[in-house]
């Protein structure tokens, strides 16, 4: 771990781990609520656990905010800037930001999903069944009782290739945010526009579009690609299967490549051209 | 407490008058040491440089030696500082007898001002 | 006796307008430089090229012989013209912050100076006067032992006995081989400590010389001769 990654945590440890503790907290009581709940005759402790968990993923927000906020203050703000003048190449403030970004956003999530799945696992009621956290166990199911062969293994890879995707959007975000503040200050930079703000807001805007063109798009297609589970037939017998996977592979592809675009554009601007 | 100097001359030229001045008034005794370059030039406030310079025309001129491992020390030679005692008390004699001529009192006007015409 | 700074014809745009303009010099070790111009003259935007914050893509400035990038950044102290710090960090928390980032700096150096001028380390920036937060961002500039060291506009709002104070730490600081280039409207104040005087206009180099031949053949003083150049 190098010297900037250092610094970077130091400085962010004491708001991290607070915000970490709470969705612990928060998800330890959800996990509680849902024993709560096969003891309880009422609905209350179900939707506890669903309140709890929502705002233990405001935590995960919380989290992004705080990170892409620094890494504004690094490029707009004048205290921001001294850290150029430290001995690390410029676009290492761009590789520790993600870094240590993404290492506490990830946390947290895996203490969500851990969350999810534990309350879910220990929930006995029907109305549980299909959650989140019990995805594996009904996936396993499902492929069993379509006479897939070693339906408990697929299950799992599935889960495994979901859960990539997952991390692989929320990767994708995160350097969306990163590479819309670095190109609104090149832009700000190459033509001397003085009102920063409004140039992060329309890039902004401009990169929010394309996301959900994005989104849209891939989820359309691979709509219609799975719309017929007839002709795979020839190659599995369960549908779901092959489109999970192949849906969260294509996210992965779709997604990583343009994550990794959009860094590596991001570490260009940083290096040559960014004017202070 | 930084030292004043004048805005026309160099202050290196300031700074050997003045540690001139200092050796041969006694504020340095022969034989004393010196102050560190850097140590002078903080309580100075001049450039370390420029002092270094100073200490350096000092040496030339012989007011002051230095020991390579121990510093830099005023020179026991005391007729040389009486003597040199003498060339600036002779330049502070011209500068006055000068500045009196600018104002129009004449060589002999000053001296008998020195010499008890303040009644 | 070596070249720690050379400058070749080194020029800055923001946008259309033209900060630096062809800009030479050299500076060899253990040189004070003192960098006088009206504001907007291009001082600030030299001063942060030379410490490697804005972008150099012609390789103009090289310093102790390598191109200006984060091997040359290790080497040379920076200080801003304004206080930089958060007002809600302590003073403890940026010397660690210095110590992660920094692997010249000296700690124990920087207390002594923290005692020396009545600053406890254990004091918020925001709790600091004007002065004193001056005095600490030179203290911690100066306990770096770098090569370069480069102030910007150190005594920018600061009463003179703050000023004596920061000439110095200055002065007690700077290690022998090393340089220091600082910029300041308060010529009068720094004559007697630098070496080399740099006059600056319009982004333009118009002056670069010691200070002492300045008197010597001149007869008058640095404040004098920067007066007649702008007036």
């Amino acid at each position: 771990m190098n010297r900037l990654d250092r610094l970077e945590i130091k400085e962010t440890k004491k708001i991290m781990l607070l915000l970490i503790t709470l969705v612990a907290a928060y998800n330890l009581l959800a996990v509680l609520c849902s024993v709560l709940s096969n003891i309880s005759a009422s609905d209350a402790p179900f939707i506890m656990k669903v309140i709890l968990m929502m705002i233990s993923a405001l935590g995960v927000v919380c989290a992004a905010v705080i990170m892409i906020a620094r890494f504004y203050g690094i490029l707009f703000t004048d205290e921001g800037l001294m850290r150029f003048s430290y001995p690390v190449e410029k676009n290492a403030h761009l590789k520790t930001n993600v870094k240590c970004g993404l290492m506490w956003l990830f946390a947290m999530i895996t203490i969500i999903v851990a969350g999810l799945v534990i309350s879910d696992a220990v929930t006995k009621r029907e109305v549980e069944d299909w959650g989140a956290g019990n995805l594996y166990r009904n996936l396993a199911e499902h492929y069993a009782g379509n006479y897939l062969s070693a339906p408990s293994a697929k299950a799992l890879l599935t889960v495994i290739i979901c859960l990539i995707a997952l991390a692989v959007f929320v990767i994708n975000i995160y350097i969306s945010f990163i590479f819309t503040l670095t190109m609104s200050s090149r832009i700000c930079g190459k033509y001397n526009i003085l009102q920063k703000k409004g140039v992060i807001f329309i890039t902004g805007i401009v990169m929010f579009n394309i996301h959900l063109i994005t989104v849209e798009v891939m989820s359309r297609i691979g709509a219609a690609f799975y719309a017929n589970y007839d002709w795979l037939d020839l190659f599995e017998r369960d549908g779901v299967f092959v489109e999970l996977i192949d849906r969260s592979l294509a996210n992965i592809i779709v997604y990583g490549i343009t994550a990794i675009v959009m860094y590596r554009i991001s570490k260009t601007i940083l290096d040559k051209k960014l004017d202070i | 407490m930084p030292w004043n100097f004048d805005s026309d001359k160099p202050i290196f030229v300031q700074l050997v008058e003045r540690l001139e001045s200092d050796i041969v008034s006694g504020k340095y005794s022969p034989g004393e040491k010196l102050p560190t370059v850097r140590e002078l030039a903080v309580e100075a406030a001049v450039n370390p440089n420029t002092m270094q310079k100073a200490y350096g025309e000092l040496e030339r001129l012989g007011l002051v030696y230095t020991q390579r491992t121990s510093g830099r020390f005023v020179t026991e030679d005391s007729k040389l500082i009486d003597r040199t005692r003498k060339t600036l008390a002779e330049k502070n004699v011209r500068e006055f007898l000068a500045g009196m001529k600018e104002i129009g009192i004449d060589r002999d006007e000053a001296v008998r001002m020195l010499t008890g015409g303040n009644k | 006796m070596s070249t720690i700074l050379e400058c070749k014809g080194l020029s800055h745009s923001y946008g259309q307008k033209k900060a630096l303009d062809d800009i030479s010099f050299t500076l060899e070790s253990g040189r004070i430089t003192g960098i006088f111009g009206p504001n907007g003259s291009g001082k600030t935007t030299l001063i942060k090229m030379l410490a490697g914050m804005i972008h150099d893509d012609k390789n103009a400035v090289t310093i102790c012989g390598y191109p200006v990038g984060a091997g040359t950044r290790a080497v040379v102290s920076y200080s801003p013209d304004r206080v930089m710090y958060k007002a809600d960090k302590q003073i403890s928390d940026i010397m660690d912050s210095y110590e992660i980032m920094f692997d010249d700096f000296d700690k124990n150096a920087a207390r002594q100076f923290l005692d020396e001028f009545g600053l406890d380390e254990k004091q918020h920036v925001g709790e600091l006067s004007k002065g004193s937060a001056a005095k600490l961002q030179i203290i911690l500039t100066m306990s770096r032992k770098a090569s370069l060291y480069l102030l910007d506009e150190p005594f920018s709002g600061i009463d003179p006995v703050a000023a004596e104070s920061i000439i110095r730490i200055m002065l007690k600081s700077i290690p022998d081989d090393s340089s220091l280039i600082l910029t300041t409207h308060q010529i009068s104040q720094v004559e007697q400590i630098i070496d080399e005087a740099m006059f600056i206009k319009d982004g333009r180099l118009i002056l670069h010389e010691p200070v002492e031949d300045m008197r010597d053949k001149n007869g008058k003083s640095l404040t004098d001769a920067y007066l007649e150049e702008f007036r």
